[in-house]
């Protein structure tokens, strides 16, 4: 058993408070991602986890044990850093023994580790090599090799594949994934890429501006997301966020959207409520009976699916997400439409009103 | 001319690939000249005068004595000494000033209140000319009767010690490494600032903290600073003099008398300059000697 329990924890930094009321169950085995913005405080969190930085106030428990003043060392995790960190002057094997060595782990010992953990990773060739000769993602390799010798409860991420290729990140994307369900191992990977976190995780973790937005699976996140916020974080492309103001006709509910138009809201709504809108672009389709009217301002052909922007005034452009066929040409106007179940709505304060209870 | 191509035949709006466009031999022509000649006449005259009959004292005894010059010297063991006790000067202060700049460096790198302050402290011997210091060193802290030295061992009740007497090229590497570990210092601070954070938050993960933190991780990255460190020191530390002589002159004997310091008496205090132009010639060569091990093995370090 491995879970890490974080307890309203807190950071600050003199008057600044940077990260404040982490609550937060990470369960045994479990694939976690800390997702959010450049500066969103998810970094600090995985260092005061690690060790690494001070906790301001609450608790850390690993495996229910509060760990909050115990060394990074003796915590039982390992971190993998985005810059990979590797020790220049050793070789592969070195840096990979380093921690079993300082341990005062016998030779032997230490030697069976490292093959065994090189044989996990295909580094079994390059242990006598040093960092500076091997490339970005045997490097990365090494760093995780480097982790997973130390056999520890907890595997910690800090934006590991961000320093590599497209092609090679997909690739590590894939490893790591399969290395998470071979060690079996709670991992907790910090990220700012919602790509990864949807991929890899078990459970997402939404962070922005030093709080929790929301945590979920990948799928619940994608499907309800709780505020504006994770709304438009989660999801590529992004999802359409329309801001409009609620008026009643006849009984009914409409949305005026500040770019002009107006779209039906299946819900009671206290009319001149402020609300934002949103849509995912797979949800909106051509529909020449549709509420929405726009003209097509770009149309981007990425192969095997079309994204289609459309000015539905003021400039404001709504994305269209469909198959290979083009839904028209650059300065056609089009009606859009989509299903009334796929509609978000916020409200003012930016959390979410269910149109109806979700499964 | 300057700017007309070499080879008539890419004249053609062709760029060669290789082959410079502008002739640049005779824009370096003046500064490769004239440091030429600022090499080549010294050299000459030196070895031209380690072959004459040349006294100071004695206008007559001219012609050319060969190499009675360097016989003289190489059979004297005042050069073998002098040779010693450079050696020891060197490989002391490079000691000193790689340990204790080492330590400085370390202690200014940490994070505390006033460290700016400190910081201009610890560079501050660089600046003061190498008579000034030594002249301070020799009045004020090592002088047996007045220094401070022999105040604070009389006040705990112990006997006051006669530097110059006593340890006369111990102190003198005192004063020389004084003066050199801020330079050791500065280069090292600069190194250690360029040392990852990362990899030290990945090494303390990892368990090494204090002791061995510095061992397997700090000390490792500073490294090719220290050979920088030792090769330039090396150069000047060969030519120490000004300590000596505002110090000891060379002596109690011979006891701290240099080959730079055995030179100029040779020249200027015996008045032989036959035999002190034969002096510098045997000093050219050691130097060459050190030189090359020097930079063969700094040139290794660097590559790595």
């Amino acid at each position: 058993m491995s879970s890490v329990t974080l307890n309203q924890i807190g950071k600050s930094y003199g008057a600044l408070e940077v990260v404040s009321g982490i609550n937060l169950e990470i369960a045994d085995k479990e694939f976690v991602v800390l997702v959010g913005p450049s500066g969103c405080g998810k970094t600090t969190l995985l260092r005061m986890i690690a060790g690494l930085e001070t906790i301001t106030v609450g608790d850390l428990l690993i495996d229910g044990e509060r760990v909050n003043r115990v060394r990074p060392d003796e915590r039982g995790l390992a971190m993998v850093f985005q810059s990979y960190a590797l020790y220049p002057h050793m070789t592969v094997a070195d840096n990979m023994s380093f921690a079993l060595r300082l341990a005062g782990v016998d030779k032997s010992e230490r030697d069976r580790k490292v093959n065994e953990a090189a044989k996990i990773l295909q580094l079994d060739h390059l242990l006598q090599r040093r960092p500076a000769q091997l490339s970005g993602g045997q490097r990365q390799r090494v760093a995780i090799g480097r982790a997973i010798v130390r056999d520890p409860k907890v595997f910690l991420f800090d934006e590991p594949l961000s320093n590599l290729d497209a092609a090679l990140r997909i690739q590590m994307r894939i490893e790591l994934a399969r290395l998470h369900k071979q060690l079996s191992a709670t991992m907790i990977y910090v990220t700012h890429d919602q790509v990864e976190a949807m991929t890899m995780a078990d459970r997402i973790v939404v962070v922005n501006k030093g709080g929790i937005e929301q945590v979920g699976t990948p799928m619940e996140i994608y499907q309800n997301p709780d505020t504006v916020f994770v709304a438009g974080f989660i999801g590529s492309p992004k999802m359409n966020l329309f801001e409009a103001t609620a008026t009643t006709v006849d009984g009914r509910t409409f949305a005026h959207l500040n770019s002009g138009q107006k779209i039906s809201v299946p819900m009671q709504l206290k009319p001149g409520t402020q609300i934002t809108l949103g849509v995912r672009p797979e949800a909106l389709t051509a529909d020449s009976s549709g509420p929405l009217a726009g003209e097509i301002t770009v149309i981007e052909h990425l192969g095997g699916e079309t994204l289609t922007y459309v000015d539905i005034g003021n400039g404001k452009l709504a994305t269209i997400k469909s198959g290979e066929a083009s839904l028209g040409q650059v300065g056609d106007t089009i009606r859009v439409s989509f299903a009334a179940d796929r509609l978000h709505v916020f409200g003012p304060d930016g959390r979410a009103i269910r149109i109806q209870p979700r499964h | 001319m300057l700017l007309s191509p070499k080879n008539p035949a890419l004249a053609r709006p062709v760029v060669a690939e290789d082959e410079p466009l502008i002739n640049t031999t005779p824009l370096m022509a003046p500064s490769v000249v004239l440091l030429f000649i600022w090499m080549i006449v010294p050299l000459a005259m030196t070895l031209w005068f380690s072959v004459q009959r040349y006294n100071l004292l004695d206008p007559t005894s001219v012609g050319f004595a060969w190499f009675d010059n360097y016989e003289f010297l190489l059979t004297d063991p005042a050069l073998l000494n002098a040779i010693k006790n450079t050696i020891a000067l060197v490989v002391g202060v490079l000691a000193a000033t790689v340990v204790f700049g080492v330590a400085c460096a370390v202690a200014l790198d940490a994070q505390f209140p006033g460290r700016g302050i400190a910081r201009l402290f610890c560079i501050i011997p660089f600046f003061v000319m190498p008579t000034v210091s030594a002249l301070v060193w020799k009045n004020l802290l090592m002088n047996p009767v007045n220094g401070l030295f022999s105040w604070v061992l009389k006040s705990v009740g112990l006997p006051a010690i006669d530097w110059f007497s006593n340890y006369p090229l111990s102190s003198i590497g005192i004063i020389v490494a004084w003066q050199w570990i801020p330079f050791a210092t500065l280069i090292l601070l600069t190194s250690l600032q360029s040392l990852d954070r990362e990899q030290i938050e990945a090494a303390r993960m990892d368990g090494a903290r204090g002791w061995t933190l510095f061992w397997n991780i700090t000390l490792p990255h500073l490294y090719r600073s220290i050979t920088i460190v030792v090769m330039i020191e090396t150069i000047f530390l060969l030519s120490v003099f000004a300590e000596i002589l505002v110090t000891t002159s060379g002596g109690p004997g011979e006891a701290s008398t240099t080959l730079p310091f055995l030179i100029y008496k040779t020249a200027l205090l015996d008045y032989d300059v036959g035999g002190a132009s034969a002096g510098g010639v045997i000093a050219i060569i050691l130097a060459n000697i050190v030189a090359f091990f020097l930079v063969r093995t700094i040139a290794h370090n660097l590559e790595r």
